[in-house]
């Protein structure tokens, strides 16, 4: 553990200043890698055989567009007519026009005698000299001459020349001759080359003998220039991994390049006029040396300064931690003094760790304080648990014995009420067949009603008839007095009639005692007829009395039967709750089996407790040593510990308590 | 008012003359007490409560209550006029002439159309009772103890086992001084035999 500790102490430390180490060797190989990039872009002839080749592009584009710029003033001014009839003169300026357009830097138009008729840049040369000149004799041949160097007087040119034939016979009567100066197109190419003046190449035009044509240099620089040309004057300068040839002249390395031969007119002869070469200063190689070294030096600098940065930021880190370390490990071991609090110094991070192991250690304290508590409580508690547990087996069995007896009687209560099932289940038909019975009685007095009911309905009619028997008892009434009326006044007219009417009042009072006799037997009859209607009416008030007696009963009846029916609801309820209790004693005679069994299971388990508490004694002792060996203030120890937050708090009580 | 034409057909005599006329004609079977007085026949009636006789020979007949127009300034005895087949007749109530309670209108109320020779009258009376048949004799004078008015209209008292009936004169009844303006003279007792 320890070997691992050190080896990670020397790698925070080693990888701090490693880290710093890499980034000031990364920087410095950037920085050489760009110093070898520019050298190599600036360095060797081929640059500047590549300028060589854009120089002559160039100088070809500029000659044959001269060429083509002649041969159109020749055709366009119609010169060949012109000069076969010397009237030049009627013509517009032509060199003037051509200088306006093309804008070279020599116009020559001759004509078939050698004569120049028209120039520009040439007023210096005599007739004599031109006439001699191979340039002219070649121009007035008829040939086309394009991009061809000429020396003219002290200047070399490069001249395009179309011929000026007349129309009609075709015959040349002169040629158009236009041409750029040589060091125009020299300083076009230094400046095109290189934006800072001492870098430019120059351009020289010379013989190998020595003659030169053309150079570019001030004429304060031009002395010695032939001499160094030559190549026995050459030097060889290591550029790079390669050698390469150099011109040395007026005090300084050239970078060269050679061309071919080159051929031209001078004067009267066409031939070799000798070889371009392109010159640039060659102070390259001094700058690369100066470059790496001043590289270099930066370079162990840097490398220096970070590894004193490194070790010092590794220092500084390492050191506050390290005496976290040396704080943790005893506490890593197990034992130490858990009192002890950390210097937290600047509150930047690891001021804050060591607050948050500060923090740490009063956890581990209270906690240590509270284990050790515990361990005594819990030494004391299981000493207590086991004579508990042992007093526990007691019961245990005490309830064995008891739970055998409880079966038994479980067993006869599940029989009993089986029984008591069964009288409700009987109870209960007995209550239906009851029901029915009452059913059928409410129907039959229902039967009864109707049939009082028609009875009461018989006597109305009887009532009735007998009104109408008294109507009509009433009209014998009536006759039976008309009739006495009629048997009077036969009387009264068998009076008056006297003897003869004696017979007639022996029949009218016979009549009369008849009528009498009628009168009083329907006096009789309407006496019976109100005896019969007031019997009537007491029949039918009796009628009524029986049927209301009669819905009473229905009613008493009905409600008796709703009585039974609930009588019957209740008889059912208790047959099925005794059924439901008959179905829970047997499970409760089953239950007490499991009880019995469980009791069995207590017994083997308190026995087990016994055991268990001896041995969570045992374990409480361990516990107890197990933190002995942390100081502790016994002065700190509260139930609850004042450094907890408040979240904390109850897991930490219920900790302590356990 | 007066209608006598027809009345005067049978005969003018008073009730006793036509009773003694009529004397030992009538079979003695209908009276055995006096087998050999006529027997007289007598129509009884109630008024106001009471039972009254007349003699048959002085009534022409009985019929049933009809309607009565009353009379604008007739006396009390006059109930007013009713037709009869077309004859014109007085109704009287002789309750009024005898101090009686007046006599009910009602269906069972019966007239008796009285005949006295010169006037003829309906008499209304609550009720018709049987004929009954005396001799001549067996009418005793009315007793003096009768009020002045009701004894100057009766004939007699006929006595009966249940209670004595009084018989009324129909022919003073008509000529009782309230009515006789009304129902014409009394012929002169010079007629009698």
């Amino acid at each position: 553990m320890s070997d691992r500790k050190r080896s990670a102490r020397f790698g925070l430390r080693a990888q701090i200043m490693l880290t710093i180490l890499l980034v000031g060797v990364a920087e410095g190989a950037i920085g050489a890698y760009r110093v070898y990039r520019a050298h190599r872009e600036w360095s060797g002839s081929a640059y500047l055989g590549r300028h060589f080749e854009r120089f002559e592009a160039h100088r070809k584009d500029l000659g044959e567009g001269l060429a083509a710029a002649a041969a159109l003033a020749v055709r366009g001014f119609r010169l060949g007519d012109a000069l076969r009839d010397d009237a030049l003169d009627q013509l517009p300026d032509v060199t003037q026009a051509l200088a306006e357009t093309a804008a070279p830097d020599l116009v020559m138009l001759v004509d078939a005698r050698r004569r120049t008729v028209r120039g520009r840049g040439l007023t210096t040369l005599p007739d004599d000299e031109l006439a001699r000149s191979r340039l002219v004799a070649d121009a007035l041949s008829g040939l086309v001459l394009t991009a061809q160097l000429a020396v003219v007087g002290d200047e070399v040119y490069q001249v395009s020349s179309a011929p000026a034939r007349s129309s009609d016979d075709d015959v040349v009567r002169g040629a158009l001759i236009l041409g750029t100066r040589l060091s125009r197109m020299a300083q076009r190419l230094a400046e095109q080359s290189n934006a800072d003046p001492t870098q430019r190449v120059r351009l020289v035009l010379a013989k190998q003998s020595g003659n030169i044509y053309f150079a570019a240099f001030p004429d304060d620089e031009m002395a010695g220039l032939a001499e160094a040309l030559h190549p026995e004057r050459w030097r060889v300068i290591q550029d790079g991994q390669r050698e390469v040839n150099v011109i040395a002249h007026n005090g300084a390395l050239w970078h060269f390049h050679q061309s071919d031969l080159v051929r031209g007119y001078d004067g009267g002869e066409l031939g070799d006029l000798g070889d371009f070469y392109i010159l640039r200063q060659a102070n390259e190689q001094q700058r690369f040396e100066e470059r790496v070294s001043e590289s270099l030096s930066s370079l162990v600098l840097t490398g220096l300064l970070t590894l004193a940065v490194g070790w010092l930021l590794a220092w500084f880190i390492t050191r506050r931690i390290n005496l976290y370390v040396a704080a943790t490990e005893d506490l890593a071991r197990g034992q130490g003094d858990l009192t002890r609090r950390l210097e937290v110094g600047r509150r930047d991070e690891l001021g804050r760790l060591a607050e948050n192991l500060n923090a740490v250690f009063g956890h581990i304290h209270d906690l240590a304080a509270k284990v050790q508590r515990a361990a005594f409580q819990v030494g004391a508690s299981s000493a207590e648990i086991s004579a508990a547990s042992r007093q526990m087996l007691d019961g245990a069995q005490e309830q064995a014995r008891k739970t055998e007896s409880s079966t038994a009687a479980v067993t006869e209560l599940s029989a009993s009420i089986q029984q008591v099932a069964e009288n409700a289940t009987e109870a209960t038909r007995v209550a239906r067949k009851s029901g029915a019975a009452v059913e059928d009685a409410i129907s039959r007095m229902s039967g009864i009603r109707t049939t009082v009911d028609e009875a009461a309905a018989r006597i109305q009619d009887l009532g009735e008839s007998g009104k109408r028997i008294g109507n009509i008892v009433e009209v014998i009434r009536q006759i039976s007095d008309q009739t006495t009326l009629l048997a009077l006044n036969a009387a009264i007219e068998a009076a008056h009639a006297g003897e003869h009417g004696k017979g007639f009042a022996v029949v009218a009072d016979e009549v009369s005692s008849l009528a009498k006799r009628v009168g009083q037997s329907a006096r009789d009859i309407e006496e019976l007829i109100a005896t019969i209607r007031e019997q009537t009416v007491e029949a039918v008030r009796a009628m009524d009395a029986g049927t209301r007696e009669v819905e009473e009963g229905t009613k008493l009846v009905t409600h008796t039967l709703a009585d039974l029916h609930s009588l019957l609801q209740v008889v059912e309820d208790t047959a099925q709750a005794v059924q439901e209790q008959a179905v829970a004693s047997d499970e409760i005679a089953r239950n007490m089996d499991a009880v019995q069994r469980i009791a069995a299971d207590v017994l083997s388990s308190s026995e087990e407790a016994v055991d268990q508490g001896e041995h969570l004694h045992r374990l409480a002792h361990g516990l107890e040593e197990s933190v002995k060996g942390f100081r502790i203030d016994a002065s700190r120890i509260v139930d609850e510990a004042p450094a907890l937050p408040p979240s904390e708090a109850p897991k930490a009580l219920g900790k302590g308590k356990g | 008012m007066t209608g006598r034409g027809r009345g005067r057909r049978s005969s003018r005599q008073s009730a006793l003359v036509i009773a003694s006329r009529r004397r030992g004609t009538v079979a003695p079977e209908h009276h055995p007490e006096s087998p050999t007085q006529p027997p007289l026949k007598l129509v009884t009636f109630d008024v106001g409560g009471r039972s009254l006789g007349a003699p048959i020979t002085q009534v022409r007949e009985t019929v049933e209550m009809r309607p009565v127009t009353p009379v604008f300034g007739t006396p009390p005895a006059i109930i007013g006029l009713m037709s009869l087949r077309g004859e014109i007749l007085a109704v009287l109530d002789v309750a009024a002439l005898l101090g009686y309670p007046p006599a009910r209108r009602d269906p069972t109320s019966r007239l008796l159309v009285a005949d006295v020779g010169h006037a003829q009258a309906a008499i209304l009376v609550d009720q018709l009772g049987p004929l009954h048949t005396v001799t001549s004799d067996a009418i005793a004078t009315a007793p003096d103890t009768l009020p002045e008015e009701e004894g100057a209209l009766l004939l007699g008292v006929v006595s009966r086992p249940e209670r004595p009936l009084p018989v009324l004169d129909l022919a003073r009844v008509l000529a009782a001084p309230p009515l006789r303006a009304y129902l014409g003279e009394e012929p002169p007792r010079s007629h009698e035999r």
